[in-house]
């Protein structure tokens, strides 16, 4: 089998997963080596679903020994399997690399015969990129739950990011699916590269020549919309890693049936990607907007609102915070303001120190007044005329992809030639 | 300051810009337009041509980089190399608003001014970062080589990025908008006014150029295609020099063929060295 048709069927088994950055640590290049990693990521193209490439994402092999029902590569599955040697894996990254077609290598596998097994082939990709060819640019590693914690160890000191994927969000529903795997399993590696960095972060501070353990941090992904799950389970879950393990990001994956499973959507059912979206969306709420879970969503409105994003819901349900004054308002509650996002809220408090702002000084500074303008006063005058109820106020906030889902969308459309009653009593009697 | 009805005329370059603003000061004036280099218009205003005097250029630079503060500064350095259109005119207006309000005047978003070269500088950035992504090396000859067409003068502020990045690869990146080329080697790092066309690939080149297109080709998943969505973060206009947008095809049987005349033909231009 060549190169070229390894890399098709390793490539299509490796697609679904979602994380693709290559953010978090930035590493200059050294004298003799190649490659360096900026601290932002560098996105270096986009496919054609619209998602960021960065990383040679691609799997060690799919030939798997789970039967996981949701996978692609479970073990019942008829697909074409292959697996690359370490060295072709290796040279592929270089090669790709320097022609600046990625920023790194992500790397994760099927289990190939034993956890174990398959973790030691991921750590000889991974000891030739670092160690022979003096690699620097990025790389990703996914641990296969259940390998031995040395080895998870001794990957965490090549990798810039490591990830251990939750796949599902409760016990109950990895168990209708994923039968060989348990939620204990994936908690544990999860637990022990949180603790490595927090020791790794410690050992900085006491020793100058410190091992760098995992530098841009740990993450995880679930699969959305596979089993009948809530967005409270979600999000509470979400916060709950951020909280415990100090993960720097988790990922959504709207679940995209390719096999057929009694436990499973039917193939052919539409990906939920508006409500991956709304959860990526409260997930930012999360980590950049000082939200609380419990402020975005709660028990008795388990799910988001699909109409409107959450910060937006959030405000339409919190009245008594708005109208805020733009000119004095506390950055933390600028923050919150629909239309104001994390940069035109810094400009917002810096260019204020220099003149008072009025509406036109903030459509400058990048102010979606679309949707600030029900929430804020300039110098105490509003822009809007009347005031409108919250219906109205919603209206105004739809995107016109949201309006065309609402019942009875079109609003109330006037007529040049409808005649009221009135007007025909009126000239019927002179 | 008095509003004059003068056009200033001057060389292109930020030394001749300086001297600009220094003749505007010293005529207690300000003029209705300053237009550089190639850009010149014929207009109803009469003209002053302004002589570039490295004197005065390093007094009103030494003004902007002492008085006025670093982040104004860098946002009328930067600004300049943008291509916003009346730019010089902008960066005479904030350093107006800047000799009132002192280096406060960077943050002064409300500011037509400051926010338009805000904007610009941002989108200047914006684009040297799409473009640490988005550049496609093609090696020739054990050069890695490319070519770009950027709306703004980027290649200064990829130097550091590549050469960084690569320090022991020889690169040239040429920019055929200004048409700059960027080279590295050994960690260094310089920029020369020249008009570089490359060959096409060799067959081993082909061979990984295949295997990228075939990646990127397979990654995306069909039950998800977005093209609004990949537009926004990749816009069409780099396109054109991105190897995976290009068709998927066959290896071509004269791929092999060694285009004459050697790696880098100069077409015109000297070579003369800007930085």
């Amino acid at each position: 089998m060549d190169l070229m048709q390894k890399l098709t069927i390793l490539t299509d088994a490796a697609k679904y997963d979602a994380a693709c950055t290559s953010s978090g640590v930035g590493r200059s290049g050294q004298t003799g080596g190649i490659g360096d990693a900026v601290a932002c990521g560098i996105c270096h193209s986009f496919a054609a679903d619209g998602r960021c490439i960065s990383l040679l994402k691609v799997l060690m092999s799919n030939a798997c020994v789970y039967d996981c029902a949701y996978c692609v590569n479970r073990r019942s599955n008829d697909v074409p399997r292959a697996s690359f040697t370490p060295r072709e894996l290796a040279d592929l990254t270089m090669q790709f690399y320097r022609r600046n077609y990625i920023e790194g290598l992500f790397l994760s596998s099927a289990v190939a015969g034993s956890p174990d097994g398959t973790c030691e082939r991921m750590l000889r990709v991974l000891t030739l990129l670092r160690k022979e060819y003096r690699f620097g640019g990025y790389i990703h590693v996914k641990v296969i739950p259940g390998a031995d914690p040395r080895l998870v160890e001794a990957l965490g000191l090549l990798a810039d990011r490591m990830s251990v994927n939750i796949e599902l969000p409760s016990q109950r529903s990895l168990r209708l699916l994923a039968p060989q795997k348990d939620r204990d399993g994936i908690l544990k590696p999860m637990g022990q590269i949180s603790q490595g960095i927090a020791q790794q972060k410690s050992d900085l501070v006491r020793y100058n020549r410190a091992r760098r353990f995992v530098p841009a941090g740990q993450s995880t992904q679930m699969i959305i919309g596979a089993t009948p799950d809530t967005d409270y389970q979600i999000l509470g879950l979400t916060a709950g890693l951020y909280k415990k393990y100090g993960l720097k990001r988790v990922f959504f994956s709207a679940y995209m049936p390719v096999v057929e499973g009694k436990n499973l959507p039917a193939i052919g059912t539409r990906p939920p990607l508006l409500r991956e979206h709304r959860l990526y969306q409260a997930d930012w709420l999360l980590r950049f907007y000082r939200f609380d879970v419990h402020e975005i969503i709660d028990e008795r409105h388990p799910n988001l609102n699909p109409l409107v994003d959450p910060k937006c819901s959030w405000a339409l349900r919190h009245p008594e915070y708005f109208p805020a004054e733009v000119n004095d308002a506390p950055y933390d509650l600028l923050l919150r303001v629909p239309g104001v996002g994390v940069r035109s809220a810094g400009r917002i408090v810096k260019a204020r120190r220099v003149h008072s702002l009025d509406f036109d000084a903030l459509k400058k500074i990048g102010v979606v007044l679309k949707r600030a303008q029900y929430f804020i006063t300039c110098r105490g005058r509003s822009m809007v005329r009347k005031q409108q109820g919250p219906e109205g106020v919603l209206r105004g906030l739809l995107s016109d992809r949201s309006l065309s889902m609402l019942p009875g969308a079109q609003g109330e459309q006037l007529s040049l030639f409808e005649v009221s009653d009135e007007d025909l009593r009126r000239c019927l009697i002179p | 300051m008095r509003q004059g009805g003068e056009v200033y005329r001057y060389d292109g370059t930020w030394k001749g810009f300086l001297c600009c603003v220094f003749t505007c000061f010293e005529r207690r004036e300000a003029p209705a337009d300053i237009q550089g280099g190639e850009g010149a218009q014929q207009s109803l205003y009469p003209a002053r041509y302004v002589v570039t005097d490295p004197e005065q250029a390093r007094r009103v630079a030494r003004w902007l980089n002492g008085t006025l503060g670093p982040e104004v500064a860098s946002l009328a350095r930067e600004g300049f190399l943008s291509s916003l259109p009346q730019r010089e005119m902008h960066i005479l207006r904030l350093l107006l608003l800047a000799r009132r309000l002192g280096p406060a005047a960077a943050s002064a978003h409300g500011d037509r001014s400051v926010a338009a070269l805000r904007t610009a500088v941002y989108q200047m950035h914006q684009e040297a970062h799409l473009l640490t992504g988005f550049i496609r090396f093609v090696e020739r000859g054990g050069v890695l080589t490319a070519t770009i067409s950027p709306k703004h003068q980027v290649v200064q502020r990829l130097g550091p990025h590549f050469s960084s990045r690569f320090p022991g690869e020889r690169i040239v990146i040429f920019d055929d908008t200004h048409r700059l080329a960027l080279w590295c080697r050994g960690g260094r790092w310089g920029v020369v006014r020249a008009s570089v066309q490359f060959p096409p690939p060799d067959a081993a080149e082909e061979q990984w150029r295949q295997l990228w297109k075939r990646f990127y080709r397979v990654i995306g998943i069909e039950g998800r295609e977005n093209p609004r969505c990949r537009m926004t973060h990749m816009p069409k206009r780099y396109w054109k020099h991105m190897t995976e947008m290009e068709e998927e095809a066959p290896l071509p049987a004269h791929a092999e063929r060694e285009s004459p005349g050697g790696l880098l033909r100069p077409c015109a231009g000297k070579g003369d060295m800007i930085q």
